[in-house]
């Protein structure tokens, strides 16, 4: 019935009912029956009118309840009406807003939730520096996410098509964790669905669950896994679900590849580590074989020095002897011959000796021993030391030592050795002229200097004087003997004290040997 | 002048040296090769001076000091002890075993000579 139609029911229903009270007060002029007719047609008409009246205005009330509730948030409410009147289509009109909205809603709602998802995954990524918890937490969140019974997450195994499960939530946990299955050609174009040659084999036969939703993972236009949602029932999923598992498999492909990458660099690191201390190991072995073929090496030297130094002594013995008339009177030829080879047997002897202090140092079984000393006594007992020899070649020996240098700490015979050793060559490379000797102390060091008038040293030669046998190689020198020790040992023990040695020289003009030391070594420095 | 020394030292040359070099300043001398023959040499001879090499085998030079010295007769004997220089400390040692003097080889003859003098003039 129209809406018109029911209009034109009311308004004669109230016809009726004027009609009913024109026969009510026409009752004087009229029979008794025409009064009772007239009530009964008023009473109709009004009882009909407003029958009709209720049956248009109860619809309407419905819609504004309805409307109401969708206000409220309910938007599941719907109107039942049945009427084919304009009401009726109000109502339809009314029921497609209200699933619209639901629709709408639920669609923003689902969005929301996604978003939500994604953002918490990127957020574990970030927490976990585990790949493995990553995974699991992406099948979760696919079997939740798309509201189906299992979630599975599959990864390639290199560059093959084979496929393994890696981590799976919900039904058939058990049965796919060690699933493994071979997709080819998967493009990563499409998304999977049931019966499709990429669905795993495993789900199909399972018969568990009908539906499988499948989105591959994608990283650097490579398909690196797949991402499963399964269902118990058939088509259990809607394009929405599609739609956002596509969106989680990115997300998700996007985190396995850090998570990856983060394995990759802790795995390096691991390795690193096992690499370094491996190496530690090996070089540690290889230094306590070093540190044993040193002492080998040095007592090998300390014992032949002694070797070498008996029949030696003997030699000298035997020349001093023979030199002293002791055998008999010796003639001048023989004479000048055996202070010739006791010359040379003496050169010999400092040879040794040396080679056997150097070789003990180096070793570090020679031990700074360290005494209170002072200065001036050292270079006075230098001083007198080689005063006759500086006498005998004709070289002015002079000091200029500071008058109010501090009391000394170190080892006092080889800072002795080391000044001997400077003064000594001074004098034998120097023909005419003067050696001088200078102290001095100034912040915590004392600073000695000897120099010489002789003929200097070439700047290439400067910087091998302290190396081992190393001594400025001409005839010259070569007459003056010594070793070329001498000053491998100084700088040695003068680094060792903590101190520092070196050379300035002008060929033609002279040369200058410098060294410093702190006034009081209390520990032994590297030799 | 003179003496009567007792030279325990078991290289051949040095004994010999040592024997040329005193006989030639006057000094009676008396050889011994080893630690234990200095000892029993000690007592036998009674010599005015004991020149005592330190490195000799079984019984070095320090403990055949000891033992001199730990006899009542012998031990006013004054004992020089001749030993290698490349051992720091062994004059220490040797002034801890009893010697009196004390000579570092390589010895100059006429070092040795004068320390010997010191005791025997």
């Amino acid at each position: 019935m129209s809406l018109q139609v029911r209009l034109a029911l009311v308004f004669l229903f109230l016809l009726d009912f004027l009609l009913g009270v024109f026969f009510f007060l026409s009752r004087q002029t009229a029979s008794p029956d025409t009064l009772w007719i007239g009530l009964l047609l008023s009473a109709a008409g009004v009882g009909a009118a407003a029958w009709f009246t209720r049956g248009l205005l109860r619809p309407l009330r419905r819609l504004a309840d309805a409307a109401q509730d969708i206000a409220q948030g309910n938007l599941d409410v719907r109107l039942d009406v049945r009427v084919r009147d304009e009401i009726g289509l109000l109502a339809d009109a009314f029921n497609r807003m209200a699933t619209s909205l639901r629709d709408t809603i639920g669609a923003l709602n689902r969005k929301v939730t996604e978003a939500q998802t994604l953002y918490e995954i990127t957020r574990e990524i970030n927490g976990q520096v585990a790949s493995e918890p990553i995974l699991e937490l992406i099948a979760e969140q696919a079997q939740e996410l798309c509201g189906a019974d299992a979630g599975l997450v599959a990864l390639r195994e290199g560059e093959s098509d084979m496929f393994a499960a890696k981590a799976v939530s919900g039904e058939g946990a058990d049965r796919f964790a060690a699933m493994r299955f071979s997709l080819r050609g998967l493009s990563g174009e499409t998304i999977l669905s049931a019966g499709n040659s990429a669905t795993p084999p495993q789900f199909r036969v399972d018969g568990g669950l009908q539906s499988v939703l499948g989105a591959p993972m994608r990283a650097h236009d490579r398909v690196i896994g797949v991402l499963y949602a399964a269902g118990r029932g058939p088509d259990a999923f809607d394009a929405e679900a599609r739609r956002l598992l596509t969106a989680l498999a990115d997300q998700a492909a996007t985190a396995i590849v850090t998570a990856q990458l983060h394995e990759e660099v802790r795995a390096y690191a691991r390795e690193l580590e096992a690499m370094v201390t491996l190496r530690t190991r090996e070089l540690k072995e290889l230094n306590d074989r070093l540190t044993e073929a040193s002492q080998h090496k040095s007592q090998f030297l300390a014992n032949m020095s002694h070797e070498l130094r008996t029949p030696l002594n003997a030699i000298l013995g035997y020349t001093e002897l023979i030199l002293d008339d002791i055998y008999g009177p010796v003639s001048d030829k023989i004479r000048d011959v055996l202070q010739r080879m006791q010359l040379s047997g003496r050169h010999l002897l400092r040879l040794i000796n040396d080679v056997l202090d150097l070789s003990k140092i180096e070793a570090g079984r020679a031990a700074l021993s360290l005494s209170d000393y002072s200065m001036q006594t050292v270079i006075q007992s230098v001083f007198s030391g080689v005063e006759s020899l500086a006498k005998e070649k004709k070289i002015a020996l002079t000091l200029a030592v500071a008058s109010d240098l501090p009391a000394g700490r170190g080892d006092e015979r080889r800072i002795t050795q080391v000044l001997l050793n400077l003064v000594g060559n001074a004098i034998k490379f120097t023909e005419t002229g003067e050696v001088r000797i200078a102290a001095s102390a100034t912040d915590g060091e004392f600073i000695v200097t000897v120099t010489d008038t002789g003929p200097g040293i070439a700047e290439a030669d400067r910087q091998r004087v302290f190396e081992e046998f190393q001594q400025v190689d001409n005839s010259s020198t070569r007459n003056k003997g010594g070793a070329g020790l001498g000053l491998a040992i100084a700088k040695r023990i003068v680094e060792w004290h903590g101190g520092r040695i070196w050379v300035e020289s002008q060929v033609g003009v002279g040369t200058t040997f410098g060294f410093t030391l702190p006034i009081r070594t209390e520990t032994a420095g590297a030799a | 002048m003179g003496g009567r020394v007792l030279v325990t030292e078991d290289n051949e040359d040095n004994r010999r040296i040592m024997h040329d070099l005193l006989v030639n300043a006057g000094y009676e001398v008396f050889e011994a090769v080893t630690g234990a023959e200095g000892v029993s040499a000690a007592a036998a001879q009674r010599p005015d001076l004991i020149l005592m090499d330190i490195q000799l085998p079984v019984i070095d030079g320090y403990e055949a000091t000891r033992r001199i010295k730990a006899d009542p007769a012998l031990r006013g004997i004054p004992i020089i002890a001749v030993t290698s220089y490349a051992l720091s400390g062994d004059e220490t040692k040797a002034r801890e075993a009893g010697c009196d003097g004390y000579v570092a080889k390589p010895f100059s003859p006429r070092e040795l000579l004068a320390k010997v003098r010191e005791f025997l003039p």
